[in-house]
């Protein structure tokens, strides 16, 4: 018994300890930051350095922008619509008179709020119906999964047109505000978290270290809630970054289509895009060209954090992930190819 | 599973509204109006229409458009052959840009090319399709007049191209059946911009997939052993591991055809092409609510058709799969 006990603990601490056990500094991301080298923490330095510019755009854009994202004129005087770029307006005007800066400015504001409410909303619905689902199994479960596959063959951007309409209630208005455009986001993405977060709950289920809170009598809700959340929670952040600038594409989409954001609501890039068509077909370029660069850059920015985060964070999630890069440990390792 | 989708869509879609009232509240008496609903089958209870609806589509009837008179089946056999056509070329230039980038990347690996290879998926994945299709346009239609920016063929040719007959509706076969070799090079100089358009949405996915599994293909026994034997490097990648890296592409791209018919909704958009996206908005903006779920549901099932028989091509590449 004496001989067995060291090995009994070594193999619970191995297992309870090793997945939650990567955190060791205070500051959040310091770890990921340390764990990357070379090119890796070249893409992460500036994903981060893209993403915190937008996200000081959005926050100061009233002090930023020159005029309001509506304007047509200031001081009484209007804006000659579809005026090139000038010093009086950098990017241009619109075919509406408004300055084309502005409302990229202020279009980032409206990407970062749409953004955080769909990710906070789908991590809230997904992350415990996933847990309950994979915990419990059963029916529920089965249908749940159902559901979620057959939505994962469903074009995404359709799904979010279709709830935006009927969020709207089919009304004829210009797409709603901000809260209805998230949760159409939102349902194209709780069956991403959903499916990551069951499916780590249900290996997770079986780990002695369940096993034996249950067999000391943890009921179901403590079970989940204190032993499993912390340990297959460690994934999200990863999809959250990584849906995020699929999200600033879905936005950007139904804006364009015209199922996004009410235009006097809020500025947003893709509706912007979408007055932009005809401009295009008159040479008149820069009404598209700012918009679009502002989401390519965006997008890029967010991407190259969720990637490089993907693969320091979570070597679980590349086997299942296809799509994904290197594994840090190999090229760490004795091995390597050339 | 399609029957889910079927549902999923019959409910959500009922929530965009009534067509026929928005589409002539004011201009008819409310009697009118009601008439038409009626004649529409839309008064009676929900589950009923439910139930009539799931038979017919069992049947392959998927009814007629509210807003015009057209059966639905019909927009989709012509829609979806210019969609079919529009994904055809995409998928051509998708496998053109995708493959070969996706060796060179895993072949170079973190040297230069390698690099500048995955920072070019990320831009193609960062790119929204409109905005791309837009400076396409911008560029190569109207700065420089190479290529015409709209439609699928010229004003003219159209017509004609659809008086062929048989009319396979897709205009690359049309053309080739009406035997004049200026109109099927009319049909190729449309499809260009949107092929590319839509084509780079999902070559940046196939770049890093191939990269991926290459580089995981190089890294087997059997690899190993052929450079034992003293296989150059670059034969090693072209004989030994690139077919094998290639089975997970295979299954990846299944995946990918839903990315793309969501892609073409704003392709077609952007350059006004004719298919189901095009059409589908089109409804979308008419509350049409038979023609969009008749569109959407056919589009779920294409798409798990699709991935079925992509199952199947996998299977037969690869004889570890077998069901």
């Amino acid at each position: 018994m004496s001989i067995n006990l060291p090995e009994l603990e070594s193999t619970e601490v191995a297992v309870a300890v090793a997945p939650s056990g990567r955190r060791h500094s205070r500051i959040p991301g310091m770890d990921a930051m340390r764990a990357t080298s070379g090119f890796q923490r070249g893409m992460l330095v500036a994903g981060i350095v893209i993403v915190l510019f937008f996200a000081v755009v959005a926050i100061f854009a009233p002090l930023l922008a020159p005029y309001g994202f509506n304007d047509a004129s200031a001081n009484g005087k209007f804006f000659i619509r579809l005026s090139p770029p000038s010093g009086q307006h950098w990017f241009g005007v619109a075919s509406g008179g408004e300055d084309v800066l502005s409302q990229v400015i202020y279009g980032a504001r409206t990407a970062l709020e749409v953004i955080i409410l769909a990710v906070v909303l789908s991590i809230v619905i997904g992350v415990p119906l996933g847990l309950v689902s994979g915990y419990l199994g059963g029916w529920l479960d089965r249908v749940l999964v159902l559901i979620t596959d057959s939505l994962f063959a469903f074009p995404s951007l359709l799904l979010a047109i279709i709830v935006s309409i009927s969020i709207n209630h089919g009304q004829n208005t210009q797409g709603g505000g901000i809260l209805s455009a998230a949760i159409s986001i939102t349902v194209v993405y709780v069956p991403q978290y959903f499916r990551v977060v069951r499916n780590a709950t249900v290996a997770a289920r079986e780990e002695p270290y369940v096993e034996a809170a249950r067999a000391i009598g943890a009921p179901p809700r403590v079970l989940m809630t204190r032993y499993l959340f912390g340990n297959v929670v460690q994934s999200v952040p990863v999809i959250a970054t990584l849906n995020a600038g699929d999200a600033i594409l879905t936005l950007a989409g139904l804006g364009f289509l015209g199922y996004g954001i009410e235009p006097s609501a809020g500025a947003e890039w893709g509706y912007e895009l979408s007055k932009a068509v005809s401009d295009a077909g008159n040479g008149q370029w820069w009404t598209s060209l700012y918009p679009g660069l502002a989401i390519v850059l965006i997008v890029v920015g967010v991407t190259l954090v969720g990637e490089s985060l993907n693969d320091v964070l979570n070597p679980l999630l590349r086997t299942a992930k296809v799509t994904d890069v290197e594994l840090p440990a190999l090229e760490a390792g004795s091995y390597r190819e050339r | 599973m399609v029957w889910i989708l079927v549902t999923v869509v019959f409910f959500t879609v009922r929530g965009i509204g009534d067509p026929i009232k928005s589409a002539f509240a004011g201009h008819l008496s409310d009697a009118e109006i009601a008439k038409r609903e009626h004649a529409a089958g839309l008064d009676k209870p929900l589950l009923e229409q439910y139930w009539h609806y799931i038979t017919s589509v069992a049947h392959g009837n998927f009814g007629k458009a509210l807003t015009e008179n057209t059966p639905i089946s019909h927009i989709l056999i012509v829609n979806g052959a210019a969609t079919l056509e529009l994904s055809f070329w995409a998928v051509i230039v998708a496998l053109a840009v995708g493959i070969p980038l996706g060796r060179v990347a895993a072949r170079y690996r973190d040297r230069l090319p390698d690099v500048g290879l995955r920072l070019f998926a990320v831009l193609a994945y960062a790119v929204p399709v409109f905005f791309l299709g837009l400076l396409l346009k911008l560029l190569f239609a109207i700065k420089l007049g190479w290529l015409p920016a709209n439609g699928r063929a010229g004003g003219q040719i159209e017509p004609l191209l659809n008086s062929v007959s048989p009319n396979t509706h897709i205009y690359a076969i049309n053309a080739i059946l009406y035997g004049d070799p200026s109109y099927f090079w009319d049909v190729i100089k449309h499809a260009v911009l949107p092929a590319i358009t839509l084509g780079l949405l999902v070559a940046g996915v196939f770049l890093r997939l191939v990269r991926v599994n290459l580089l995981q293909t190089l890294r087997s026994d059997y690899v190993e052993a052929a450079r034992a034997r003293g296989v150059h490097e670059g034969r090693v990648v072209r004989k030994h591991a690139f077919r094998n890296a290639l089975i997970p592409v295979v299954t990846v791209m299944g995946l990918q055809i839903a990315a793309l018919l969501g892609g073409a909704v704003l392709t077609e958009t952007t350059f006004e092409w004719q298919g189901l996206g095009y059409k589908l908005a089109y409804f979308l903006n008419r509350r049409d609510f038979v023609a969009v779920q008749g569109i959407v549901t056919a589009a779920a099932v294409i798409v798990a058709l699709i991935s079925f028989v992509i199952d199947v091509i996998a299977a037969l590449i690869d004889p570890r799969v077998r069901y």
